[in-house]
């Protein structure tokens, strides 16, 4: 019961500040959860996590090692169906439409939300032959010269063509470990997804390529829905609007991301943010 | 005798074992922490000491004791037996001597050859009695000297771990030797082969009718050496047999990695551990009694000609038998693949089918044909089913439901019976098996180098 109220007034603190003029993220919610809760085996992985997604906008999850925060977002694609033993209860709309439907098509649903992981993870293809996968299974293109328009547009959405134009047939192993999580955030696009979900996509990367990266997400906030897990504070507060805090597989608060790091409400956010656990 | 040598020297490296911990154990009373090696290392120092010196020795004995006694035994037999004679003539003579010595008389002797029997027991004797007393001192000298070199800082573990390590070294190399003698001994026999037969003959030759006359009044063919026939038998039967594997195996490693749940799993990776454990003759029975009937039923209600020992009933069978090899390597080479493979395609969409297909069986191919060409060279070497259940006539047919034979078939048809060490029959068997392991060890050096470059490719 105590639990229902407390996000029940975090849902009202969340519209307080929505309500607040000088917030940023006055947008269409694009993702909607409630209570959604997760078990591995007999362990409780997630307890009742209910947040809005905005449009446009750049969502981060933070919170320590083990918070749940990417079985969250593997929650959001189905990603979780794969793990055996992973049960997801509550319910996720993408656009109103609830993704855990039996009707809905996963396949489908993954084509529309785009995923990029903690390590890159290109095929061992060629970089065009990477970026060709989703439309190729999807069967998006009916001609070479369509492909050939997708890889090129995706492979310059994720700021690489230029570096790899003249070696689109070579392996996409073959790049340095920035350029290979730009080129999966490129195959992630090429299937012209609405929301693309980031976990932790800078973590085996050096400083420059995480600069490159994190700019990367600014531009593409124009178009897409990104919601993006990450370990540093400082990562979510440069490149998102909106932050949640996750602790213990709970939802501590989330808000405004300025507001979450300059005027935190919970102690635990607090604490956190002070680098006084995680 | 020896076996009660053994037994002693076993028994004094126990006892010096103790003495050198007992050493070890006062020296930690008297000096605490400050002693170098635990008691234990000073026991086994000692025991080292005691025990392999006396053991090199004994082998050493036994190995030249019997040389040295043929050669005193020469030199002592009157000189009219050996005048003039050949070795073997003198071998011959040495042999009858023993035989009388051991009680085994097919004639009656002469009296030169029982006085030599008796010198040889009497010697013989003498040496068993000189190499245990030999062994004996030279263990209670290393165990004075080993015990003596103790102290508290004596570095017995360093000197116990080098030991050790030359233990086993030797090992090693053993493995190593027996390898270049069994090479060594299939080359010399080519040789004396490919003398009587050109080599050109016996790699490009159509016919094979080996089974020529060993002993003049044997009623034989002619012979004829040209293997072609036979190495093609083997590649029908191993085509059979890979035809059936490859497709089982991979798609059963694809069901267990991919689409079975852990329940099933456990029951059938065991299952398929058993089918590799199943004696290959058992296999054999198998295909002559159930698999080459059935085959041969249905030709005949077919209305097609079919051999009762057919190439197909023993490839099949031989498919049987090679599918766990292709199955659980496949299995290895997909589990190798990263998870974040599977997951970076699943989450562009790509259904379990596309997944396997378009990224986790290209990221495994190397490990998989790793797999296919180790239980081909297992198909080609194979012996046991087939000698039951393929033919012994070599003709130049790749249809499967005639008779055909293999290499390995031949070499043991060759070997049987009568055998004559300087006829071509028998040296045949030595030129098969020498290209038989030229093109096993071929395709297992190119399966292996796939395989390692795979697990590079993923480290």
């Amino acid at each position: 019961m105590d639990m229902q109220d407390g996000n029940v007034k975090m849902t009202q603190q969340t519209v307080d500040r929505a309500m607040n003029p000088s917030d940023a993220i006055e947008r269409t919610i694009r993702v909607q959860t409630r209570d959604v809760t997760v078990h591995y085996g007999a362990k409780q992985a997630l307890h009742g996590i209910s947040i809005d997604i905005p449009e446009r906008a750049v969502t981060s999850f933070i919170g320590p090692s083990g918070c749940g925060k990417s079985t969250f977002l593997r929650c959001i694609n189905r990603m979780n169906d794969t793990i055996e033993g992973a049960k997801v209860g509550g319910t996720i709309k993408l656009d109103g439409e609830d993704i855990y439907d039996p009707q809905l098509d996963v396949v489908e649903l993954r084509a529309r939300i785009g995923m990029v992981f903690q390590r890159p993870n290109p095929f061992p293809k060629s970089i065009y032959d990477n970026v060709a996968y989703g439309p190729r299974i999807h069967g998006l293109t009916s001609s070479k010269a369509d492909l050939d328009e997708v890889v090129v547009s995706s492979l310059r959405k994720a700021g690489l063509f230029e570096e790899v134009k003249d070696r689109l047939n070579e392996p996409g192993t073959g790049l340095s470990g920035g350029q290979q999580q730009r080129l999966c955030i490129a195959r992630a696009m090429a299937v012209g997804p609405e929301v693309i979900l980031m976990d932790e996509p800078c973590s085996a990367l050096d400083p420059i390529a995480t600069a490159i990266i994190e700019e990367l997400i600014d531009e593409l906030r124009e178009n897409y829905t990104i919601v993006i897990v990450t370990h540093s504070m400082q990562q979510a507060a440069r490149v998102s609007q909106k932050t949640a805090f996750f602790h213990l597989g709970n939802l501590i608060e989330e808000g405004v991301t300025e507001d979450i790091f300059t005027n935190p409400i919970n102690k635990q956010t607090q604490d956190y943010i002070m680098g006084r656990i995680g | 005798m020896f076996g009660y040598l053994l037994l002693a020297i076993l028994a004094f490296s126990i006892v010096a074992y103790f003495v050198g911990q007992a050493t070890g154990k006062k020296f930690v009373a008297v000096n605490g922490a400050a002693i170098h090696s635990l008691p234990m290392y000073h026991g086994a120092y000692v025991a080292i000491w005691v025990g392999i010196p006396a053991l090199i020795l004994s082998i050493l004995w036994i190995a030249l004791q019997g040389s040295v006694i043929d050669g005193l035994l020469t030199s002592s037999l009157p000189s009219a037996l050996t005048e003039g004679a050949s070795s073997a003539q003198i071998n011959l003579i040495l042999s009858e001597i023993k035989n009388v010595a051991a009680g085994r008389e097919f004639s009656v002797p002469t009296d030169e050859i029982r006085a030599a029997a008796d010198s040889y027991l009497r010697w013989q004797d003498i040496a068993r009695w000189a190499m245990v007393v030999a062994a004996i001192s030279i263990m209670l000298l290393a165990m004075f000297f080993a015990r003596t070199r103790l102290a508290p800082r004596f570095r017995a573990r360093n000197g116990v771990e080098q030991i050790v390590g030359w233990m086993m070294i030797t090992c090693a190399v053993i493995a190593v030797f027996v390898t270049i003698g069994i090479i060594g001994s299939l080359v010399f026999e080519s040789l004396e082969f490919f003398k009587m037969v050109p080599v050109h003959e016996f790699l490009f030759g159509l016919r094979w009718e080996p089974q020529i006359a060993i002993r003049a009044d044997q009623v034989a063919g002619n012979g004829a050496f040209g293997a072609v026939p036979v190495f093609l038998g083997t590649l029908v039967i191993s085509f059979i047999a890979m035809l059936v594997a490859v497709p089982i195996g991979i798609f059963t490693a694809i069901y267990l990695v991919e689409y079975a749940d852990d329940r099933l799993r456990n029951i059938v990776k065991p299952v398929l551990e058993i089918l590799a454990g199943v004696p290959t003759v058992v296999y054999g029975f198998f295909a002559v009694l159930t698999v080459a009937p059935a085959v041969r039923n249905a030709g005949n209600l077919l209305g097609i000609a079919t051999s009762p020992n057919s190439a197909l009933a023993a490839g099949a069978v031989m498919g049987i038998m090679i599918i766990p090899f292709i199955s659980s390597l496949s299995d290895d080479a997909l589990v190798a693949v990263p998870r974040s493979m599977r997951d970076g395609s699943m989450a562009m969409g790509a259904t379990r089918a596309e997944t396997m297909t378009k990224v986790l069986l290209p990221a495994a191919l190397p490990g998989i044909m790793g797999g296919v060409l180790l239980a081909l060279s297992r198909a080609i070497g194979e012996t046991m089913i087939v000698v039951m259940a393929a033919g012994l006539i070599a003709t130049l047919n790749i249809n499967p439901l005639d008779s055909v034979t293999t290499v390995t078939v031949q070499i043991v048809s060759l070997l049987i019976g009568d055998t004559s060490f300087d006829n071509p029959k028998t040296l045949a068997a030595f030129a098969l098996g020498l290209v038989l392991f030229l093109v096993t060890l071929a395709l297992n050096v190119i399966a292996l180098n796939i395989v390692r470059r795979f697990r590079e490719q993923y480290e």
